[in-house]
């Protein structure tokens, strides 16, 4: 069979390589799939009303629960701001809108770290795999893809602040219809702003440089993102009281924000659009392995992989000096397991970052909205069981390769037992940290009586971390949602069988170990009894988060 | 960076875990820590001949092994004793692997029994850890450790003592110094399966099990490999591999299995070899 080019002339054998001639525009996307396309795209009717069923369907199911929790929210604000005379906390209140306009940059910059990390101009595998080798020009084939994620990057930016300046500045008593509208489009916009702002920079380096350069830029949107929190918690501990912000007063800084975000959009994606054609092969194909996993793991309902595709670091060297021993600490099998486990942490320091972000939350929203003792019990359940998580990542990586840890001489039995020690400790000064902290803010510190003195939320926390730990090491060795059954359809769409458990084994036990906090937060006060419950919960906690790690370790294998 | 290293002969790339293991399993530390002089195939073959004939290391008596309750293929029964090398052969998803598995413990046999020091084994023990070596076809390392760290961690888990020079020599051994610092992912899939050959070298350990571990090494990759296999086997170590390598088979197996539907039978090295090398017939 003779090769021919596409204009008819035969190759021989001798002659060059099929390539662009000289002087000829290199051919685009569109004209290369014109006639692919229609044969790809062919839907039935049935198909085309079904999905559209399906997007309204959920779409209006979403919202929905969105206005549901947002009027919820609201007016548990409104009571807490109504009622914040009557605890005499010891930190002044910060403005609602300030905590809140600080929590939404903050999601909004952790969502962009994400997105840098999963590769912002990034095509599919499919894809990559067959248009990366051919001639076709790059900024043509990236078009659709930069069009579709800056609007997503403006959609989500501007939900997530839209709905935290409805629910914050909303929240203010006697506001109209009028002063709510303002609160919702003006965060909106805001957020929209953001979002494509952000998009646009993180563009950047993925243009420019290597996954390396990605990944750092992720790391900095993250510590931005930890920084906004940091500052948040601590003008609420040093007393900074800002007034309630009317509505009226937002419209100077914002409109000065949106002029700023609009040159840095401007300006960062005319500089990534006349660079975008030069974008690498190698972060085209970098990018797309990690929307593949990212891809893989939504549709699997898997959010431990979920969580590892968003949290991807660049891989690289360790440097050591030769000879020198690596790991000098470690003297046998425990010593052993503990040290890959700290090594594992020490080389992933944002997981630090994270718990400690965990950690101010809950004191941020009560310090800023005088959320309601419900919802900080809420929080700290959350906050605690994401902090443990977040630590707890060596048993989730060791949950993937369980070879790894069977070339070390330690039991199965004895082997969870060692992971959850050390992330135990960490937890307890966590805990002995976050709920005190979290109390004094909503008021729930009184002098040094027993029971509400600070050392008796201390105590409190101390107990309970231990048993976010074994909550945490519970749900790292979770199932897997059972793959090889068809399908359930839910409202929310097509889950596979056994991704609710999958997804509430952890949390569930975090529950039991947070219900003495939550009785504490909800009777304003620790008595012993309540500390002495604690115990008991978090014994109860560590007994059957070990006993599960045991048991499914045996599965993995 | 192989031009840098002399090669060292055989003999001289005895396992590094000699220096010493603080716990050591029983019988396998006199072995090795005086381990034969390579005078002679015949004093070689005489002293493994002298140490099997002591109670055997490891026994399969009439193990079955499958999936969902079906049997893979025919009952194996064969004993394995220390300074002995036994080969799994058959062909491609004949059950080799699977039978492996079995004996690690990583699959409950469907009938029989395996039996290492004459206790059924059970892969969550730590006596079965520390005394067994795996090598299967699957990654196996700690995340976000480079590849000497990992090396140096399972050997110091496992008590050796000296553990930087042995780590060193191993990977020296398995040409793997220059990417001593770099992390397992980042190595081609030949020098991922010289890593983990490393990983149950620089350990002690009195049972080897091995799937096919000739697989994706180059060629001096396979020269290393036979040596340093012979090197383990004269030293005391029981194996069971499965390989389909007639070189592997005529150099280091003292026995054979070969793994089949109707019967699994026993054979010496140079049948298992001819029975490799034979075409398999079609459907």
């Amino acid at each position: 069979m003779t090769l021919e080019r596409v204009d008819g002339d035969a190759l021989d054998g001798d002659g060059p390589l099929p390539g662009p001639v000289a002087g000829e525009p290199l051919p685009s996307r569109a004209d290369l799939v014109s006639e692919a396309a229609p044969s790809r795209a062919a839907r039935g009717l049935r198909t085309t009303v079904y999905d559209v069923y399906t997007t309204v369907l959920q779409t209006g199911i979403g919202g929905g629960l969105l206005l549901g929790a947002s009027g919820s929210l609201r007016s548990a604000l409104q009571a807490g701001l109504s009622s914040t005379g009557d605890g005499p906390g010891l930190v002044a209140r910060t403005s609602g809108v300030l905590t809140s306009a600080g929590l939404a940059v903050a999601a909004v910059l952790v969502l962009l770290g994400a997105l840098c990390r999963i590769g912002p101009v990034s095509l599919g595998t499919a894809p990559t795999a067959w248009w990366t080798p051919l001639p076709v020009e790059r900024r043509d084939l990236l078009r659709p893809v930069l069009r579709q994620r800056a609007v997503v990057s403006a959609v989500v930016g501007a939900v997530v602040c839209g709905w935290a300046g409805s629910i914050a500045v909303g929240a203010s008593p006697g506001l109209g219809t009028g002063g709510f509208l303002s609160a919702l489009g003006g965060g909106a916009a805001l957020g929209a702003a953001l979002g494509l702002g952000g998009y646009a920079l993180v563009t950047r380096p993925a243009v420019r440089a290597g996954t390396r350069a990605v990944v750092r830029t992720g790391a900095v949107l993250d510590a931005l993102a930890l920084a906004v929190v940091v500052a948040l918690a601590a003008s609420a501990l040093v007393g900074l009281a800002v007034d309630a912000v009317a509505p009226s007063a937002l419209v100077v800084p914002a409109v000065v924000a949106v002029v700023l975000a609009v040159v840095a959009l401007v300006t960062a994606g005319a500089a990534s659009w006349r660079d975008v054609g030069d974008t690498s092969a190698v972060s085209l194909r970098s990018g797309a392995a990690r929307l593949g996993r990212l891809t893989s793991s939504v549709l699997q309902a898997d959010v431990r992989e979920l969580g590892r595709a968003l949290a991807a670091d660049a891989t690289g060297r360790r440097r050591r000096r030769r000879g020198a021993s690596r790991v000098p600490w470690a003297s046998g099998p425990a010593t052993a397991v503990w040290s890959a486990d700290w090594l594992l942490l020490r080389r992933q320091p944002r997981r630090f970052l994270t718990a400690a972000a965990f950690a101010l939350v809950p004191l941020v929203v009560a310090a800023g909205t005088g959320a309601p003792r419900g919802v900080l019990a809420l929080l700290l359940w959350l906050a605690g069981y994401w902090a443990a998580t977040t630590l707890s990542e060596p048993a989730r990586s060791m949950a993937l390769v369980p070879a790894a840890a069977r070339a070390l001489p330690v039991s199965q039995t004895r082997l969870p037992l060692l992971r959850l020690v050390p992330v135990a400790a960490l937890m307890a000064l966590w805990g002995a940290i976050a709920v005190p902290l979290a109390a004094t803010t909503s008021g729930l510190v009184h002098g040094e009586t027993t029971g509400t003195a600070w050392w008796a939320w201390a105590l409190l926390g101390a107990f309970a971390g231990p048993g976010w730990a074994a909550a945490a090491l519970r749900g790292a060795l979770r199932p897997d949602p059972d793959l090889s059954r068809p399908s359930v359809a839910t409202a929310m769409g097509s889950l596979p069988p056994g991704a609710i458990a999958a997804v509430s084994t952890g949390p569930d036990l975090a529950v039991l170990v947070t219900v003495p906090v939550l009785l504490a937060v909800l009777s304003r006060g620790a008595p012993p009894l309540l500390v002495q419950g604690q115990v008991l919960a978090s014994a109860v906690a560590v007994a059957l988060g070990w006993w599960y790690a045991a048991h499914r370790a045996r599965k993995l294998s | 960076m192989s031009q840098k290293q002399p090669k060292q002969p055989a003999a001289k790339q005895t396992p590094p875990k000699q220096t010493g293991a603080k716990q050591s399993p029983p019988k396998q530390t006199g072995a090795k820590q005086s381990p034969p002089k390579q005078t002679g195939a015949k004093q070689a073959g005489a002293a493994r001949a002298r140490r099997r004939s002591g109670p055997a290391l490891l026994e399969l008596d009439a193990l079955t092994v499958g999936y969902t309750k079906s049997p893979v293929c025919a009952p194996v029964t064969v004993a394995v004793g220390a300074g002995e090398a036994v080969c799994l052969v058959g062909a491609n998803g004949a059950g080799k692997s699977t039978v492996l598995r079995a004996v690690a413990g990583l699959l409950e046999p469907l009938g029989g029994e395996v039996r290492l020091r004459g206790e059924v084994v059970d892969e969550r023990t730590v006596e079965f850890r520390r005394q067994v070596a795996c090598v299967f076809d699957e990654d196996a390392w700690f995340a976000e450790l480079s590849v000497a760290e990992h090396l140096e961690l399972v050997a110091r888990g496992h008590g050796v003592r000296d553990v930087v020079a042995v780590v060193d020599a191993e990977l020296a051994a398995q040409r793997l110094a220059e990417h001593a610092d770099e992390l397992p992912t980042a190595l081609s899939s030949g020098q991922r399966r010289r890593l983990l050959l490393a990983a149950a070298l620089v350990r002690p350990r009195a049972l080897l099990l091995l799937d096919e571990p000739e697989q994706r090494l180059d060629p001096t990759g396979r020269d290393t490999l036979l040596e340093r296999l012979k090197a383990e086997r004269d030293a005391g170590t029981a194996m069971l591999l499965a390989t389909h390598d007639t070189v592997l088979l005529r150099g280091l197996a003292d026995r054979a299995v070969v793994i089949d539907d109707d019967v699994c039978r026993v054979v010496d090295a140079e049948e298992a070899a001819r029975l490799v090398t034979e075409p398999v017939a079609g459907p």
